[in-house]
This record gives C-alpha cells, structure tokens and sequence, in this order.
C-alpha cells in the first residue's frame, strides 16, 4: 500500500530551481532512503512533500490523498537542524510538541519518560534545551518526531551529531519502528548510514531522480564485472582474470569480458586453492553516485 | 479549538514564566506604588509631627538642640517625646554636643526672629529626599510657644481646613468640588491636573500595552521562525490556529497587563488622600470602562496580528526592532494626535481619527475620557475596527503559511503590504 506518491514535482525559489523532477513512491512498512550530495534538493523535496511548500509542477498524495490538517497528527516530521524551543525545559517542549499532535499532556509525559530513558536523557529532561549538547538536542528531535506514534515518519539527517553508539541507537529504534508497521523515510547525504536501514532508496542530484528502486538490484545494476575472494595463502595466477587489486582482507579480481563468477570459482577450485570467501563485487552508494554523476555530466 | 487552547495556555505559561515581562507587567507597577507609598509615609510622618497626636507614636525622632536668642522658648509641646529638643545656652555648647553625636542637629533662634521669621538650621547630614530633616519639630514647637503654650489652637492653625465633603451630585445638586468644568476630565479642568491628564493617561495605558504586547509577538513569532520551530507548529496546527491562539493569548496578558497598572494607579490615588485624588463627586462612567476594554481588545486585534504578519515575514530575529517600528507607525501617529488634539477633542479631525480603525483604539478612548461622545461614533468605530481585525487576522492567518515563513526574503513594508493584501 502507497503512503506516499510524489509525481514530477518542480519547485524554483526565484531564479534558483532547487527541485527539477522528482518522483518516488514509499510504501507501507518501509524504510525509504531520500538521498544525495548537499544541495541536491532533498530537504525542498520534503518540505514540499509536506506540503509546507507548494510545487510549482508535479503531484503530491500523503497517507492516501493531498495533506490535509487531519493527517499532520498521523505524521512526525524531524527537520534538518533546530525546531526545539531553546529557552524552556526539554520535558515541558517535548510535551507541548506532543500535545499538538493530539495527545494529552498526560499521556505524552508518561510515553516521553521512556523514550527520555532509552536515549539517556532523563537527568537532562528539566535542563533548558540550549543547555544540551548537539547530540541530545537532535536525540530529543527525534523522539519529538515519534512520540505521538505516528503512522509516517519522515526525518531529515537523522545522524548528524550523533556519535557511534547514539547512532546504532537510532537505526535499532528504526528498525523497531518498521516491525510495527511505521512507513519511515530518511533523508540524509550520508549515503552509507542508510545503506544497513532502507529498503528502497531514491538518489537525487541536482534536483532530479538519479537512481531509484530497491537497494541490492541498484547494487547489483551497478556492481562492476568483479568477485571479492579471500583466501588461505597466495592467490595464484588465474585464467579469467584480467586484474587482481589487493585490498585489506580480500582481494578483488576484474574479470576478463565473456566470463562469469562461476569461471573464476572454478579455476580457484581446479588450482586447489582454499577459498574462505567468495562473493559478488557490489559497490558502495557513494561508489555508485560518484559514477552516476559521472556518467551524467560525460 | 483543542490545539488552539493548547497553544493559548503554552504562551500564556511561558509569557508568565518570562522574568522580562513580569518585571513590566507587574513589577513596574509594583514598584511604582512601593515607591509612592514611601515617600507617602515619609510626608505624612513629617505632617503628623505637627499635629502632635502621631508624634506621640512616633519613636524614631532624633535628638536635636537649640539656641534660643529670642527667649521665645519656654516648653516643650507634650505630645513631643522626651529629649527630642534640648535647649542650649550658646553654639559653641551646642556645636560640641553635635560633634560628640549627643545630638543630630541644632536650631539658632536668632534674637530678631519675630520680626524677620529667619533661623538657622545646622544639619551634617541632609537627608537627600527630604531636605527639611525633622525641622517641623522645630516649626510645631515654635507655632506652640508663640501662641502661648495653646496646643489645641497651634493644632489648628496647623491643620487649618478640616474639610467635611458632602457629595450632593447623586442627588442632582452641585458638586462639592467647587470648578463645575472638572466634573468632566480634558483640558477644561484647569484646577485639578489629575483630571485634566486623565485622558492622556488612560490613552497611554492603552497605548503601552497594545505596543509591549504586539512587540512580544512579533518577537516570538520571529524567533520561532529563527529557530525553525514554525516547521514543526505548521505541521501540527493550522495557521488559525497557530495565530488565533497566540494572538488570544496575549491579548489576555495585554488586559493583565492593564488591569496591574490600572489598579496600581487606583492604589496610587488610594494611598495619595488628599493630594492625590478625585474630587468628591467626580466618576468615571463604568461606560468608560466597558468602552476601554472594547477598543483595548480590538486595538489589541489588530495591531498583534498586524505585528505576527510582520514577524511572518521578518528573515531573521535581528530585524525585529525596525519591522517593529515600521509596523507600529499608525499607532504612534495616532498616539501622538491624541496629545495634541486632547485639547480639541471633538474636532473634526479628532472625530475621524478616532472612527478610523488603526487610530480608533486610542483616539476614541481619549475622546470617550472626556465625554460628550455621540453613542454612534464608538459603536462605529468598535464595528469598523472589528471588521478590520477580522480582515487582518484572516490575512495573517494566511500569511503563516510556510512559503512565506520560511522563504528567507528580507522585510520590507512593500512586501508586508502585498502580502496583507494578496491574502485576502
């Protein structure tokens, strides 16, 4: 089932055209992946998405139809940076925030007094929110965004400030989130963050779709002609091979045109190397962008 | 309307958690009528003296001497406590005794007094707010001696007019105040200038607060947007509700606002007795009243909304101030009109200021102070004023939309005025 449905939306800000032709759709359950570099138009994509702003072309259904006032309790939106009050108590901000998303400010003191226990941020919850730490002010973004349980979750650049373990935090809660059912969609320009989390990805650059569909074919598609193999000892000199790079635990063979994984794994076997690994060379989305906008601007 | 009301009370708490505007609010009245209570005390206490029946309670006087050259002197009034005077034979005497701090100060009656009415009064330390120190000890112990020791006809002369005030005017007698023209308050009332400035000072009240009012609101609504808190409201509430309940609430704190300064003018004129007050038989009309809390609310209306559209659209918290300026021009224009035609205040001009919308919340309540007002021009300019609040609320309401929120153009009153009236 679609959540939402973006149809060729263009959007210009005088004579600078931050989205020129984007178009996706999230379903139900998902973790989709909005992402490209900085400036390629994903916040704009949001925001007119949800209908802040409103697109100059192109088509925008949220949760079944146009946004309406009704489904803005159904939705938690994280912007980029900011949108916490920073002169109250953290507790008394999340709460209002709450509030205005339907709950009581009951039910959204006791809710918000787990969530401030999972992200550690209990003993700071009476503290003013400028008095925290970036890290906490965009953990505290966050579980404003969720903490009216929504059905669509749409969060912008959810890792940044975010150290190694505060970040697990969040793809695990992600994840959580998804198993009950929560369409998310994730815009960041860190493109390897998501690369463990979506399911579908849309790269856009420079206000156009560059790629979008789901992450292992988009892998595959772009894979080079190349098998990872890692081995006991020396990898001896194999037909079907045109290069051997040398990597940290493995080395990657570039195969010769005509042949197949299955050669190579054959010659190894035939030699009576001892393989320990062996697997289909699949690139990286910053690999896969770089030559992307590569192949676009020749 | 739940969201509204939630947003009302989020403003009304933190607008009421705010140290700046309860300092304003409240404070600054508070403050005001400690202070005025104060030097109320002080001056009473100081009159009192003379009288003689406080002196008796009073037990913080100080010891003082004198040099009586002109043999005036011959007792102490009774109601003085003891050693509040003592009685030297010259200065030098009375010179050592200050200096050993036997006594505060001293009193040189010269011999030619009667006739020339001139002493000296020698004090180290002359009390900045009152400059007198404790001298009426002196003036009620002389008004005593020289009409022989009398007291009950020094206490007279003291207190020379012991008024009893019988207010005839509810009984459609005269006034007992004695200028017919100060039954009404303006400029006519020459005798009394509480009355005269009463319309001023109740314009000013309004003005104030509808400024200090609208200005927190176009703070706040340009730090939310500063703070990209205005993304998450616009997709919580609708713009209505996001104006209305803002709007809403300050209003309620503006009416706060003007109820403590009120009051603490009331308790002003209270602690002021008699130097301080209206004449008896002088009444404001509860009409006024009614009247102020009308055009405060509407004023209110329009100038907030007005001042939220300005912060919809002010990029940054650092323009605030000149947004501000440029938006309040019509009520300060207003506000300064009302002065110079307080004086004229059923001139033509005066007439249509104070029907015209953005001038009627304070032109028409200083026309309304001094009376006379046909019934019809408030109520038509109560309707044209509510008509335009609606229009400009609506307009905002429109504005607040996020394209305009969060589109980062400069301010400036061409745009202000396009987008009011594109909104519509």
């Amino acid at each position: 089932m679609t959540q939402v449905k973006v149809s060729h939306i263009a959007k210009s800000f005088g004579s600078v055209k931050a989205v020129r032709d984007v178009t996706f759709e999230v379903d139900k359950g998902e973790i989709f992946g909005l992402l490209g570099p900085n400036g390629a138009g994903k916040t704009t994509t949001l925001r007119v998405m949800l209908d802040i702003f409103k697109p100059d072309t192109g088509t925008v259904s949220v949760l079944g139809g146009p946004m309406s006032e009704e489904k803005k309790d159904l939705i938690g939106y994280m912007p980029e940076e900011r949108g916490l009050y920073q002169d109250i108590p953290l507790e008394r901000c999340l709460v209002y925030l709450a509030t205005l998303k339907g709950l009581t400010a009951g039910e959204a003191r006791k809710r918000l007094q787990e969530y401030l226990e999972r992200f550690d941020l209990l003993p700071h919850k009476n503290k003013k929110v400028k008095e925290l730490s970036k890290g906490m002010q965009q953990k505290a973004q966050i579980i404003a965004a969720i903490l009216h349980q929504p059905d669509l979750i749409i969060i912008d650049e959810p890792f940044t400030s975010l150290d190694p373990i505060n970040m697990q935090l969040v793809k695990d809660l992600m994840g959580e989130l998804r198993e009950d059912g929560v369409t998310i969609l994730m815009s960041t320009h860190q493109m390897h963050q998501v690369e463990e989390l979506s399911d579908r990805i849309l790269l856009i650059n420079e206000g156009k779709n560059v790629l979008y569909g789901n992450l292992d074919s988009i892998r595959r598609d772009y894979a080079g002609h190349a098998v990872m193999v890692q081995t006991v000892g020396e990898i001896p000199r194999l037909p079907f091979v045109e290069t051997m790079v040398r990597l940290n635990s493995a080395t990657k063979l570039i195969l010769t045109e005509g042949s197949t994984p299955q050669d190579v794994l054959g010659a190894l076997v035939a030699q009576d190397v001892a393989v320990e690994k062996f697997e289909i060379a699949l690139p990286t989305l910053d690999e896969i962008f770089i030559k992307v906008v590569k192949e676009e601007s020749e | 309307m739940r969201k509204t009301l939630e947003i009302m009370r989020y403003e009304l708490v933190s607008a009421l958690k705010r140290p700046s505007f309860l300092l304003f609010a409240f404070g600054l009245p508070i403050i005001v009528v400690i202070a005025f209570t104060g030097y109320s005390f002080f001056k009473s206490n100081q009159a009192a003296g003379g009288g003689g029946e406080q002196a008796q309670e009073d037990k913080g006087l100080e010891t003082e001497g004198y040099i009586d050259l002109a043999g005036l002197i011959t007792i102490i009034p009774s109601d003085l406590p003891a050693n509040t005077l003592v009685s030297y034979s010259n200065e030098v005497e009375a010179q050592t005794a200050l200096e050993a701090e036997k006594i505060s100060a001293y009193y040189i009656i010269p011999e030619d007094y009667i006739e020339t009415g001139e002493l000296v009064y020698i004090h180290p330390k002359i009390n900045p707010i009152s400059e007198g120190g404790q001298d009426w000890v002196m003036r009620w112990t002389l008004y005593v001696n020289l009409l022989g020791g009398d007291m009950e006809m020094a206490s007279n002369i003291w207190y020379p007019a012991d008024f009893i005030r019988h207010d005839l005017s509810k009984t459609g007698g005269a006034s007992g105040d004695s200028s017919g023209e100060c039954m009404t308050p303006g400029y006519t009332c020459e005798s009394n200038a509480l009355i005269q400035l009463l319309p001023l000072g109740i314009m000013l009240i309004i003005y104030i607060s509808i400024m200090s009012g609208g200005s927190y609101l176009l703070r706040l609504v340009s730090s939310e947007k500063d703070s990209r808190v205005m993304e998450l409201l616009l997709l919580s509430a609708s713009p209505s509700q996001l104006l209305n309940g803002k709007v809403i609430s300050y209003c309620l704190l503006g009416f706060l606002q003007v109820l403590a300064w009120f009051g603490a003018v009331y308790l002003i004129f209270s602690i002021g007795g008699t130097t301080l007050n209206f004449p008896p038989g002088f009444e404001l009309p509860v009409s006024l009243f009614i009247w102020g809390l009308v055009f405060f609310v509407l004023g209110y209306a329009v100038y907030a909304s007005m001042m939220a559209g300005a912060g919809a659209l002010t990029p940054k918290l650092s323009q605030y101030t000149s947004v501000y300026f440029i938006v309040t021009i019509p009520l300060m224009i207003s506000y300064l009109f009302s002065i110079v035609l307080a004086r004229r205040p059923h001139s033509p001009l005066a007439v249509g200021l104070s029907i015209f919308p953005l001038s009627a919340p304070v032109m028409m309540i200083t026309r309304l102070t001094v009376g006379g007002v046909p019934i019809w021009q408030p109520i038509m300019a109560a309707g044209l004023t509510l008509f335009m609040a609606v229009l400009i609320i609506r307009a905002v309401a429109r504005m607040f939309h996020a394209q305009i929120l969060l589109s980062g153009q400069p301010f400036s009153i061409t745009r202000y005025l396009k987008a009011l009236v594109n909104s519509q």
